[in-house]
């Protein structure tokens, strides 16, 4: 299934249709696309379960929510987005009351459909976290960090042989090492080998609509804890005032953004730093604030995306809105 | 306003009365002929004000217990040089009070008279902060002032015989009268000041807070005593009203420097 | 939020704020900051009218150290600093500012700020030494006051060059 699309999927998958749904690791009413039509596909499943350690806004909406281990009571590994930094972590406490993580979660449930249906799931019956973390690793992984063992990063963290940059050598990543003006590898993957015009997706509203990350979190998270909040109280957008006085709209008014997929309602920023035809605002999930970029952005797939992640991506700079004071 | 400040609002106003009450008992006694009107209960009121004021004033304080430790800075904190100057006054209102026979002393009225306002001036200068530009200047003492000259008169009136009332409606005319130009004028000054100044003249102008206080504690007693050529007996009341208005303007309208970082000045 | 991570103070408790430039100063909205704390002044308004004398300042650095334990909380130092440097603790009741991690820099480390910034924003200088002919005192945006001396230099944000799509 396209995992860019999972709002669609739920609705329309029918060989067979999905009628369990089992979210681990993601908040999916906050992450996802067209969050308007993933509350419709949350009606569909007969059962909802999640694993979460926060009461997210998914799960608001499960029917059964299995509490997860925090860092602090589980053997697991970190990486990141951020950094090139490995580092394992320890379990400091035993889980506190019924909280199992993850893998223990999966272990069980995999036992239990074994058990009514024996064969119906590969996942193993039974892992020790610790062990499952240090199977976690190979050779290769002990080469891109260089180290010997796990126990390694016991001492302390340790950072990927890779440099950031890409280029860096003088050599890209292309199967022949340079510029491909006819690449292959387009050809073979449903592309053009030669690059030809296409044209862009036709605008369905006025403005077109920016949702970029913002330095205070990743997509959901952050956003929302108490010390964060201190210096990112509330959600703005941000529009040019060429285009804000068109529409009567002053400097702090409350605005909604608004198109076909759905609206979210939050305080404008005048500012030239857009251009006339854009309206910008930052994905997020505050406390106590039912503002989602989500609920504007549609899950339309854009023309690459599968040969990396396996799905097309979406065109999440193809979107368009309007705005209008509140 | 927070929490913090409404206590400052009753110690200052009721300690400023007090400072102006015993100003004018000890000239009304022993500046002007004829009889002293009934002074004991007047310091006696001073006294009162004075202990509620005090009382008031610890609750500003996060730790009210720590009050006595705010004498340990006379070098250079004002609110240390303040605390000293009020309490050194309020013994020697006391003071006045126990050993008042019909009179009190007239050095020690004298006395008693210029040590609160040595203490008024104190507080002036605590509360006029760098923090805050538009009252970083001489005008937190000025209102101060007016405060007690307006109060302390008022407030006399209950204590002054029928032969001095003329003394204190002048006195308390000539205040009220000092006291609408000086709070006309003032917020218009701040309006022609930098950014944050500006900004304090256009929140006292723009308050109901502050447009109540001009007439029900300037105007109306101001009209009433003319006209009466006395001070009725609930003139005292609307001024007391009126400056507690003011007070309350003073410690939440002005602007503080730090509001405006990242602007121009 | 180094300093945040450095101290977890109270909710609403800021030491160190991030205070954009104005468009009157610099012409794009949330393009140029100021990161502001206390400025440990050569002559600090906050010790010179703390009733209780909670204040002090060391002589080796300048540093200006308030001492929470002995603060009664009269919110003098709170009003009178004019860069709103000091912060009331509505938990302990009590004020609280800018330590300038004094004790990091007593083991030979960098306060918290300095370390965490990614773009070498702040800097710890010497201002007996520090001698750069584009760097101010009193930059636009920061409040001038002489009286104080605050211990502070700003390298000017260079104007950006505008570049824009005609529409
Ligand atoms: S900036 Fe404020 S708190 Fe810091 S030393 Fe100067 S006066 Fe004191
Ligand atoms: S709040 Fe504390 S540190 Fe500040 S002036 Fe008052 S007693 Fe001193």
């Amino acid at each position: 299934m396209n995992i860019n699309k999972t709002a669609e999927m739920l609705l329309t998958a029918d060989a067979p249709p999905i009628r369990v749904l089992w979210i681990s690791c993601k908040n999916v009413l906050s992450q996802d696309f067209d969050r308007p039509k993933m509350l419709e596909a949350f009606k569909k499943p007969e059962i909802i379960v999640s694993v979460e350690q926060f009461f997210t806004q998914t799960v608001e909406l499960s029917d059964i929510v299995l509490p997860v281990t925090t860092l602090f009571e589980e053997y697991t590994i970190n990486a990141s987005y951020w950094h090139y930094w490995l580092s394992v972590n320890e379990q400091a406490i035993k889980p506190m009351y019924e909280a199992k993580s993850n893998i223990e979660i999966a272990a069980a449930l995999s036992a239990r459909m074994n058990k009514l249906k024996p064969g119906s799931c590969t996942f193993p019956t039974e892992v020790d976290p610790r062990q499952w973390m240090i199977r976690e690793f190979n050779q290769d992984i002990y080469d891109l960090f260089g180290i010997d063992s796990w126990e390694d990063l016991k001492n302390g963290p340790a950072k990927a042989k890779m440099h950031p940059a890409s280029w860096h050598d003088l050599e890209f990543g292309t199967p022949s090492k340079k510029y491909e003006f006819r690449p292959d590898l387009c050809a073979e993957h449903g592309h053009q080998a030669l690059p030809e015009f296409k044209e862009a997706r036709k605008p369905y509203d006025k403005l077109r609509l920016l949702t970029p990350h913002t330095k205070f979190g990743i997509h959901s998270q952050f956003i929302n804890i108490d010390w964060m909040a201190e210096f990112n109280k509330k959600p703005y957008c941000y529009l040019h005032p060429g285009a804000a006085r068109e529409r009567g709209i002053s400097d702090g008014d409350q605005v909604r953004v608004f198109n076909k997929v759905g609206e979210v309602e939050l305080e404008v920023k005048l500012t030239e730093n857009v251009p006339a035809d854009v309206v910008m605002m930052y994905e997020a999930w505050f406390k106590n604030n039912s503002y989602n970029c989500q609920s504007v952005v549609d899950d339309t797939s854009s023309d690459m995306g599968k040969y990396k992640t396996g799905a097309p991506g979406v065109a999440i700079h193809d979107q368009f809105a309007d705005v209008a004071k509140v | 306003m927070s929490e913090m400040e409404l206590p400052l609002v009753i110690f200052t106003v009721l300690s400023q009365t007090a400072v102006g009450l015993v100003a004018i008992s000890a000239i009304r006694q022993h500046a002007a002929e004829g009889p002293a009107g009934s002074v004991r209960p007047e310091w006696m009121t001073a006294a009162l004000l004075l202990i509620a004021g005090l009382v008031a004033s610890l609750f500003h304080l996060g730790h009210p217990l720590g009050a006595s430790l705010a004498i340990k800075h006379l070098g250079s904190a004002w609110l240390s040089r303040e605390a000293l100057g009020t309490g050194v006054f309020t013994a020697l209102v006391i003071a006045g009070l126990l050993s008042a026979r019909g009179r009190v002393n007239a050095g020690l009225s004298f006395a008693a008279a210029v040590v609160g306002l040595i203490a008024l001036f104190f507080t002036g200068m605590t509360y006029s902060p760098p923090g805050f530009p538009a009252l970083n200047n001489v005008m937190p003492f000025v209102f101060f002032l007016l405060t007690a000259a307006i109060l302390g008169a008022g407030f006399a009136s209950y204590f002054t015989p029928a032969e001095k009332m003329p003394l204190i409606t002048r006195i308390l005319t000539v205040s009220l009268i000092v006291g609408l130009v000086v709070y006309l004028v003032v917020p218009c000054l701040w309006l022609s000041g930098g950014t944050v100044m500006r900004q304090t003249g256009l929140n006292y102008i723009s308050s109901p807070l502050y447009w109540a206080r001009i007439i029900a504690g300037l105007i109306v007693p101001l009209l009433a005593v003319w006209r009466m050529k006395t001070v009725p007996a609930w003139a005292p009341v609307l001024v007391l009203a009126g400056e507690i208005m003011g007070r309350i303007a003073f410690f939440s309208l002005a602007v503080h420097a730090s509001a405006n970082m990242g602007g121009i000045y | 939020m180094a300093c945040k991570n450095q101290y977890h103070q109270e909710n609403g408790v800021i030491w160190r704020d991030v205070y954009e430039l104005k468009e009157e100063i610099y012409p794009h909205r949330e393009r140029a900051f100021y990161s502001l704390a206390c400025n440990h002044c050569e002559n600090p308004t906050c010790l010179n009218v703390c009733p209780v004398v909670a204040y002090y300042k060391r002589d080796a650095d300048g540093v200006v150290v308030h001492e929470q334990d002995k603060c009664i909380g009269c919110g003098n130092c709170i009003r009178s600093c004019p860069y709103g440097a000091p912060r009331y603790n509505p938990v302990l009741k009590r004020a609280e500012k800018c330590s300038f991690c004094w004790q990091r820099l007593d083991d030979g480390r960098k306060p918290a700020c300095v370390l965490g910034c990614p773009t070498d924003a702040l800097q710890i200088v010497d201002l007996a030494e520090f001698d750069e002919a584009n760097a101010v005192q009193y930059p636009a945006g920061f409040p001038r006051y002489p009286a104080l001396n605050p211990s502070v230099s700003f390298r000017l944000p260079a104007m950006p060059k505008m570049i824009r799509r005609k529409l």
